[in-house]
């Protein structure tokens, strides 16, 4: 522990940014870089979706159901005409928007509980520790079910019910690295000078924390994706006519043998973009895990 | 060890306390009087309808109603389907043995395949094979389950008819537990050969290593008997928890290839808004994913002696 919060403090010294350092570390991840690639471009899907899809993707056809791939439509149709990489275009849009809006509800919750308790102690800590335990002791898929037959799909409740699973892992390891930032003496210090609570946790405390937080960010962002397109293709998602990837893998699943394709770009999609943000998310965890960086260097010098 | 169990059974009571509370809490967000939430669509006589108030409480202040319901949970009373107006509990036993055969299966699939492949992985650091089985327990890690399964379906059921995409068959067989099996194994096997992989990795930089190699031991003895054994913890810990995470973890699964198990009853009794069996199916697996962490613990302890020394520590 001390080791690591040596190299943590010592870091900044060696260089003016540790961020231009790590950019740098970041840079040599051949995987990491193809996974940064990956998402990039599936977020710029999602942002220029309208500007990209050909067409209206909720636009039904009655005429033009199951057309074969062609010019004017490059997938075909799906079920109901309506132009099939037009709503995989689409698609992107509210996967990505319910996944990072999870990842960010789960992220802040997360962390405050974290930081109050591990800067507290006491019984507000016991108390929030053993509410969290709770939480954690449910299974996430079938709480999300029970939440969602109780307050019915939405987006809101989508994203509600795939930040609230994340939440304890969150706090848990916010706490764990708060309990050990705050025997650091600059806290100390700080307290000796009069600084208020609010300002060390804000000042002090957070940005010790960053590390560990971005790390699991980043990688419970390919997992809400997963989530949000598992709850979607059980029919617990948002509405069925709003093209998201699980919705379409569930429409298309019916007519597997005679259109797979219905069932295969959206599946392909969903694990491009997993994978992108999972091969960030570990190469992010390489370079700011102090851990990682010691056995690499055990592992060089034997 | 009696004493840490008996703590670690002391601490579970608190979260099954509130487990049930928060089940108990969901019925309440319901808009409208639980005891018609709880009869279903089905016509009712007013006299159902006053039973049903009374054997909940309705006319109690909450806290009562809440004692009424977790009394009635001790006795093994979880209440009635409202679909097929079983009890809950007997029906939820009835399919725990498709969910546990198909999560044994699927755990056996992946320590099968994760723990060789990590092993060799962490031997032969950045090798080919090692590169390989990386990109590989990648792909595993995010490929969608869901998606695994329909093309495994489309694949070796509609293509070439090798295996039946669902059901677990009259009686039972091993044909119908092959596909499920498998698509739930390969996720957890990435994820227990990329931990195997790492774990070897630091316990083969250990001075013990480094010893038992000076000494003259072959490769062999010393891979699997000192740095697979203690590379071996954390991978019982992320199996332990996989069991339970491999129940939960079925609901889309089962629910594809109609697997009659917990997790695709619970489904089924979301769709139907069959709430009393929602929340049996809910409580349960949330009690057994608390009693097996419990177990896991205990394992663990047992596996590792340090964490006796540890926890003595604390206390003293």
């Amino acid at each position: 522990m001390k080791a690591e919060a040596a190299l943590a403090s010592t870091a900044p010294a060696r260089s003016h940014s540790p961020w231009r350092n790590y950019w740098r570390q970041f840079r040599q991840n051949g995987l990491g870089l193809c996974g940064f690639a990956i998402s990039a471009l599936i977020t710029a899907l999602a942002i220029f979706a309208p500007v990209i899809a050909p067409y209206d993707p909720i636009q039904v056809n009655a005429d033009k159901i199951f057309e074969a791939r062609s010019w004017s439509h490059w997938l075909g149709t799906d079920e109901l005409g309506r132009d099939f990489l037009s709503r995989l275009i689409h698609g992107a849009r509210i996967s990505f928007f319910v996944g990072i809006v999870a990842v960010a509800f789960k992220t802040v919750v997360g962390t405050f509980i974290g930081l109050v308790t591990g800067y507290f102690e006491g019984v507000v800590d016991s108390l929030l520790m053993r509410c969290l335990d709770v939480l954690y002791a449910f299974p996430r898929t079938l709480l999300a079910l029970l939440i969602l037959a109780v307050v019915g799909p939405s987006i809101p409740a989508l994203i509600f019910v795939i930040g609230l699973g994340g939440i304890p892992q969150f706090a848990r390891i916010v706490r764990g690295a708060v309990l050990s930032a705050k025997q650091n003496e600059y806290i100390v210090a700080a307290r000796s000078l009069g600084a208020t609570s609010t300002r060390i946790l804000w000042r002090y405390l957070l940005p010790n924390v960053l590390a560990p937080i971005l790390i699991l960010s980043s990688l419970s962002l390919a997992r809400a994706i997963t989530a949000e397109a598992g709850l979607s293709f059980l029919g617990l998602g948002v509405d069925p006519t709003l093209p998201t990837w699980g919705g379409m893998l569930r429409a298309g699943s019916p007519y597997l043998r005679l259109h797979p394709h219905l069932a295969v770009f959206p599946g392909l999609l969903i694990m491009l973009a997993v994978l992108g943000f999972n091969a960030m998310g570990d190469a992010i965890r390489d370079i700011l895990d102090p851990r990682m960086l010691n056995r690499v260097r055990g592992g060089r010098t034997t | 060890m009696i004493v840490y169990l008996l703590k670690r059974l002391a601490q579970l009571v608190p979260v099954l306390f509130g487990c049930s509370l928060v089940v108990f809490l969901s019925l309440q967000l319901l808009p409208g009087d639980a005891a018609q939430v709880l009869l279903g669509d089905r016509e009712f006589n007013q006299t159902d309808y006053l039973a049903m108030r009374e054997y909940l409480g309705l006319d109690e202040p909450v806290y009562m109603q809440y004692y009424k319901y977790l009394a009635n949970v001790v006795q093994g009373d979880f209440g009635r389907s409202v679909r097929t107006h079983e009890k809950v509990l007997p029906a939820i036993l009835d399919r725990f043995p498709a969910s546990l055969t198909l999560a044994a299966a699927a755990l056996l699939i992946a320590l099968i395949i994760g723990i060789p492949i990590g092993i060799l992985s962490a031997v032969k650091p950045y090798s080919r094979l090692d590169q390989g089985s990386m990109i590989g327990a990648l792909l595993g890690v995010s490929m969608p389950s869901f998606w695994l399964a329909l093309m495994l379906i489309l694949l070796f059921s509609l293509y070439l008819d090798w295996l039946p995409a669902s059901g677990r068959g009259i009686p039972p067989d091993l044909k119908h537990l092959v596909l499920p099996a498998f698509v739930l194994g390969s996720a957890y096997a990435a994820t227990i050969c990329r931990l195997t992989r790492s774990c070897m990795l630091e316990v083969l930089n250990y001075d013990f290593v480094r010893t038992a190699r000076a000494k003259g031991l072959r490769e062999m003895f010393v891979i699997n008997k000192h740095a697979f054994r203690n590379a071996l913890i954390p991978v019982v810990t992320e199996v332990g928890i996989s069991i339970v995470g491999l129940i939960e973890g079925s609901t889309v699964i089962e629910v594809v290839f109609a697997w009659p198990g917990i997790a695709r009853l619970a489904f089924q009794a979301a769709q139907y808004r069959d709430y009393p069996m929602l929340q049996g199916c809910v409580l349960t697996v949330a009690i057994l994913f608390v009693v097996v962490n419990l177990i896991v613990d205990a394992l663990y302890y047992y596996l590792d002696p340090r964490i006796k020394f540890a926890g003595a520590g604390h206390e003293g």
